[in-house]
């Protein structure tokens, strides 16, 4: 298998970058912390990399709102270097705060880009406050969307327990057409759900996200966001219940990292 | 829209007054001491004026402040430190340095009888207490508060509480890595009506959302988890909320040795300097009033986490690289402080303009004592300069050098050039005078409820479960992130629905790896207004038993001490510390779970109607524990029907105190006592059955005795229990069926024990107060059976559940 | 010269921080409330076009999906008769959101931009009288220690 590397870009307020590097190297690859500074005055190169990873935290505070001031960082000062790394077809990965991003970034769907594909695409979608209008810290189950696109879940065929941490998570789009398109297209990759798969009211849609989404991926199935915590889940003493004998050896999360490496290691 | 006009105010920032004390008469110190909210009492102004007088110059501005905050009680415990002159019952002593008889005094004793197995590394010296964890790593701990502000402001108070003890941490050694966040909060019922809370007082339930606030807002974005808690509620916090909050982090060995050396220069990371929490020190050490909010305006602090994370960002990457010799947070009495503390040994020179302001306007003193968040001092070797500060200059933080340190014993600050001041370090740290205080302490009687209990219980069980001391607090815990890091291994709510009350909160710090650290508290508030002494003996037992029953090693737990208490200058308030203190040495040496740091914060009383409300005398004690194997722990939720459920620990008729005579309006007098020796051979006892896998789950029995702990057990279990209450080992006075289950004596857990392996469990505790009381259902039913045959709590655990999760889920 | 920018959320959506108001109010036992919405106000300082100003709204300060803007004095939610809250720092006071608005705007390329301050504005709508709006933002809204309000009817 050849060596799979990963930068997990982080700037002022990221948290969780540990973890995530933890998960991916539990994965096999190697990952790099990398300031989003070092990129931009081009002392490292998004090039170097097969997998792209954004982790949660609270990029600049989530001053003015979540994800937004990374974004339009990352839309004026190295959209080239990301749009050329989303065009290689390589990786990208947000998680929560990184979800946020990419959404408000217009990655995600991928939506409105100008013809064939050129020029940046608009926001389409984004996370607002949850219904419940607060920050919350609980477990739920995904369901994964039959036949979704999402190159990081192939495989995944029931739901998946991991944590949300986030108090921005409702996901809500600009109008249906947006809706239909990424239904008829199956970029919406996992649902909130019981244990069971079936949707439901709070908790267990923990933010009033339409459609129950909780993680969409682009057209190609290679840029993935989603608000709960992945890197969270990849070890049995992290789930909430492995006292009770419900955890397997490894987390439900682990499988994500799993995939992206593997396709990585094969496609990239 | 007003225009905005902006004066030149160059005159004003130089501005560098002398004050006249020489010669100045007493009442003349005392206006000065009052006037400049020094907080120095005339015994204090007179030392400081002999001082000058030999100096042949009076003091500047800034001196008087620098010394007014170095001798400030929240920087110097002066009365912990002090001489008290102690009644007890009427029998007279003289104790002088209560703290280093017996806080001290128990560390030291413990460390000794340890020996080469002393796993202290370093106790009350550094910003925080430190003790090994495994081959690479020390662990770090400090547990703060932050009440004063936090009445004024909350958010604001809290931001900054949970701001300032990441810093501790992050300034003890070379810094440890913070790996969890703590917090514990006092607050007067949330439900008081409007009209009942006093002028220049906030609502209770402002307070109580604020703080949760301030705190929740703080800990995410610094990504720490926020593991362990609780709340406690009781009127007299109506004027002084308490807000412990505290940090843990883990230093790797061979970093704990710090020193500035001179010609090292000192380097402000961080925030820039304002007029924010001017006084903080000072204010501490002064009871509020409704005036309050006017006159200390400026020991409110704001908070900016996204600032102090990427100092944090940065200092850890310079730490791995060996920068700088010294590290220390600004916390009270800002740069004065810690420069003043980096300096104490060699002496330092501060150019004090070259400090970054918020804004203009500044005098020099308000930039020497500004307590602004989020700024950490480094001493960097000057040949490490441009690689630290190309660092900061990368991650967008502002570093800046603000002097030198020197070897001159002196402690100087200018001001472009012009002396500001100019202090022998010895007087600064050393000079403060000592004089003794008096205390008295008288046991109290209080009434008992005269008319009998009912038969059945459940209602006063449903009751008992509903009040705010024992409601669930996961509307609270659910808004902080504590999963963050990835380390959980013990979440603070568990069970079939994640939703019963875990008794400690475990995590495994170094991803991978098995290695783990045990967080909990022990409060017992209640307990104080019939004896201070079984409140802190309770408190200790309360806070080691929670690390104890998730499978805790005893012999491996460290112990902080929080006491919160009322103005020490009337007798009564010092005497509870004198009862308390004395039960810390005597526990934690019984025990062997040394101090590694505390803090104290008195004056928490609030001025209202020519009248003081002062709160009861709070002790918090935090306890940290290290695992070996994080996969041996286990939660207090029942597992399995057919397991089988024992008792361990005796129950006295000690219903004293009691949450359950709380929902009775009775305070009594049989307060929970302890048997610390017999205590520790049962801990250590189910500490080996815990880790030999013969405990499916074990819950402590606390606020609200068994029948409150049963209940917890069965509903985060989501099955039933049957329970014969004749069977619990108890004391003879035990008469009653309330006092049999409502009782709160200390070291009492409740253990479900796998069928078939109740041999092996109960030769474990030959002895020792244990019996087998009763088994799991899955029957969704609690019954107990009572004295009488009969049961006396027969009760559905949904109902029961339902009960505890009501009162507080906003 | 100041630029006033103000977003408000889409009216269609839930508004929770007006939500989590209107649970406050009734714990303050102030009755009549109907609707609260929360409108963020940032006053830029410096030279800025007008585009430019578009662009701070449109791409920086609000959510093209969820929130709308106003460039200017008048504000978006406000129903004739709705009370009208403001919330301002005092002098002195930090104000982070305000800080990173300004590094958003650098990182955008907009260089005129000299300062800014964020203020709160919250729009109630209800039979309420004045001494009752009074108490709201003086006892659930703004603190004297560290805020200032103003109260008009629209």
């Amino acid at each position: 298998m050849k060596d799979v590397k990963v930068i997990v870009l982080r700037t002022a307020g990221t948290n969780c970058d540990k973890e995530t590097v933890f998960a991916f190297e539990l994965a096999g690859a190697k990952a790099d912390l990398v300031h989003i500074n070092e990129i931009s005055r081009g002392e490292k190169k998004l090039d170097r990399y097969q997998i792209l990873a954004i982790p949660g935290g609270f990029s600049y505070g989530d001053d003015i709102s979540a994800g937004r001031v990374l974004a339009v960082e990352m839309m004026n000062k190295i959209s080239a270097q990301v749009d050329k790394f989303v065009a290689d077809g390589k990786l990208v990965i947000g998680i929560c705060n990184g979800f946020q991003v990419l959404v408000k970034t217009g990655l995600l769907p991928g939506f409105n880009a100008g013809e064939a594909g050129s020029g940046a695409a608009k926001q389409s979608v984004t996370l607002f406050d949850n219904d419940s209008g607060k920050f919350d810290c609980r477990w739920v189950h995904l369901n994964p969307v039959e036949g979704n696109v999402c190159v990081f879940t192939q495989g995944i065929e029931t739901p998946i327990y991991l944590p949300i941490a986030h108090g921005e998570g409702k996901l809500i789009f600009d109008n249906e057409k947006t809706r239909d398109k990424l239904r008829a297209a199956k970029q919406g990759v996992f649902k909130y759900s019981d244990a069971a798969g079936k949707p439901g009211p709070y908790p267990i849609n923990p933010n009033g996200s339409e459609d129950d989404l909780a993680g969409i991926c682009n057209a190609t199935g290679r840029v993935f966001g989603l608000m709960p915590h992945p890197e969270r889940h990849v070890l049995s003493t992290q789930h909430p219940r492995w006292t009770r004998g419900e955890a397997s050896e490894r987390g439900d999360g682990f499988a994500i990292f799993r995939n992206a490496v593997a396709f990585a290691s094969m496609e990239l | 829209m007003a225009k905005k006009t902006v004066k030149k105010k160059t005159e004003m920032n130089i501005k560098i007054e002398t004050v006249g004390i020489i010669g100045a008469a007493d009442d003349e110190l005392i206006e000065i001491s009052r006037s400049r909210l020094l907080s120095l009492n005339l015994l204090e102004m007179r030392k400081i004026a002999a001082h000058y007088k030999k100096k042949g110059r009076n003091p500047t501005d800034a001196e008087l402040e620098c010394l007014a905050q170095t001798w400030s009680e929240h920087c110097k415990h002066k009365v912990f430190n002090g001489i008290i002159d102690y009644s007890e019952n009427g029998k007279k002593e003289l104790i002088d340095n209560l703290f280093k008889l017996t806080i001290r005094k128990a560390t030291e004793t413990i460390r000794k009888k340890r020996g080469a197995k002393d796993w202290c590394v370093s106790v009350f010296e550094d910003n925080a207490g430190v003790v090994e964890f495994d081959d690479d790593w020390h662990f770090a701990f400090k547990v703060e508060t932050h009440n004063h502000p936090s009445a004024l402001d909350p958010y604001g108070g809290a931001n900054t509480g949970i701001g300032g003890v990441i810093r501790d941490p992050l300034g003890t050694g070379l810094g440890a890595t913070p790996i969890f966040n703590n917090n514990i909060f006092c607050f007067a019922p949330p439900d008081l009506p409007h009209d009942k809370v006093p002028k220049g007082i906030l609502h209770p339930k402002r307070i109580f959302k604020g703080v949760v606030a301030g705190v929740r807002d703080y800990g995410n974005r610094m990504g720490i988890p926020t593991i362990n808690g609780s709340l406690h509620f009781d009127m007299r916090y109506l004027g002084n909320p308490l807000v412990y909050c505290g940090t843990g982090g883990l230093i790797p060995v061979g970093k704990m040795e710090k020193q500035a050396r001179k010609g090292d220069l000192i380097v402000a990371v961080g925030g820039k300097t304002g007029r924010d929490g001017i006084h903080g020190a000072t204010f501490s050490s002064l009871e509020l009033d409704h005036e309050s909010e006017t006159t200390s305006s400026g020991a409110v602090q704001i908070g900016n986490p996204i600032v102090e994370k990427k100092a944090m960002d940065v200092i850890l990457q310079a730490r791995k690289l060996d920068l700088y010799d010294c590290i220390t947070d600004c916390g009270a009495g800002g740069f004065s402080s810690a420069v003043g503390e980096m300096g104490k040994d060699t002496g330092a020179e501060l150019q004090l303009e070259k400090a970054p302001l918020k804004y203009g306007g500044l005098a020099p003193w308000e930039i020497l004592l500004s307590e602004a968040q989020e700024r950490m001092v480094l001493s960097v070797p000057p040949k490490n300069l441009a690689k630290f500060m190309k660092l900061c200059e990368r991650e967008n933080v502002e570093a800046v050098v603000i002097g030198k340190f020197t070897d001159t014993k002196r402690f100087v600050v200018k001001y472009e050039g012009r002396m500001v001041a100019d202090l022998d370090m010895s007087f600064l740290h050393a000079g403060v005078p000592r004089y003794p205080r008096p205390a008295v302490w008288n046991t109290p009687k209080h009434s008992v409820p005269k008319v009998p209990a009912p038969a059945n219980l459940t209602a006063r069980l449903e009751k008992v479960l509903s009040i705010y001391n024992v409601a669930s607090k996961e509307w609270v815990a659910r808004q902080y992130d504590h999963e963050v890091q990835g380390a959980s291994v013990l979440k603070p709510f568990v069970g079939a629905d994640n939703d019963g009350p875990s008794d400690a909160a475990v995590i495994a710090p170094v991803l991978g790896s098995p290695r783990a650290i045990v967080v909990s508290n022990g409060i017992a508030i209640r307990y104080g207004d019939i004896d201070p002494y079984w409140m802190a003996a309770s408190a200790i037992d309360e806070a080691v038993r929670n690390a104890v029953a998730v499978g805790a090693d005893i012999d491996r737990i460290a112990i902080l001490d929080n006491f919160c208490w009322g103005n020490p200058d009337k007798p009564d308030r010092l005497g509870d510390l004198v009862r308390a203190s004395r039960a810390c040495f005597d526990v934690a040496v019984t025990y062997g779970t040394p101090f590694i740091s505390g803090k104290d914060s008195f004056y928490n009383e609030f001025a209202v109607e020519g009248d003081t409300i002062a709160i009861p005398s709070t002790l918090l004690i935090s306890a940290a524990g290290i695992i070996t194997d994080a996969r041996k722990v286990v939660s207090m939720d029942f597992k399995s029907a057919g397991n089988l459920v024992y008792a361990l620990g005796v129950t006295y008729d000690e219903l004293g105190g009691s949450q359950y005579y709380q929902t009775l309006g009775h305070i009594g007098n049989d307060v929970p006592k302890l048997n610390a020796r017999e205590a520790k051979k049962m801990y250590k006892a189910l500490g080996a059955a815990i880790k030999k896998g013969l405990v499916r789950a074990c819950h402590d029995a606390s606020d609200g005795g068994l029948a409150v702990a049963l209940a917890e057990c069965a509903f985060a279990g989501a099955l039933g229990a049957r329970i014969d209450a004749r069977l619990l080992p108890r004391d003879k006075n035990v008469k009653t069926d309330e006092s049999l289950l409502f009782s709160e004596s200390n070291s009492r857990f409740i253990v479900e024990v796998e069928a078939g392996k109740e041999d092996e469990f109960a030769a474990r505790f030959k002895g020792l107060p244990c019996a087998k009381i009763g088994e799991v259902t899955d029957k969704k039913r609690l019954v107990v059976v009572g004295l009488k045959g009969k049961p006396v709590v027969d009760a559905d655990i949904r109902k029961l559940k339902a009960a505890w999760q009501s009162t507080l889920a906003w | 010269m100041t630029t006033r920018i103000e977003v408000y959320i889409r009216e269609d959506l839930v508004d929770a921080a007006g939500e989590g108001l209107i649970k406050d109010i009734e714990d303050l036992n102030v009755k009549g409330a109907k609707s609260v919405r929360f409108v963020r106000v940032t006053e830029i300082e410096g030279g800025i076009s007008k585009g430019e100003a578009r662009r701070i709204a449109s791409e920086l300060l609000s959510d093209p999906v969820s929130q709308r803007h106003v460039i200017g004095e008048v504000s978006g939610p406000v129903v004739d008769g709705a009370w009208v809250i403001e919330v301002k720092f005092n002098k002195g006071v930090t104000d982070t959101v305000a800080d990173t608005t300004l590094k958003g705007i650098a990182d955008m390329g907009i260089a005129g931009a000299t300062g800014a301050k964020t203020s709160t504005k919250v729009v109630l709508r209800g039979k309420i009288s004045k001494s009752d709006v009074e108490n709201i933002a003086r006892r659930l809204l703004a603190n004297s220690v560290i805020q200032s309000f103003s109260i008009a009817k629209s």
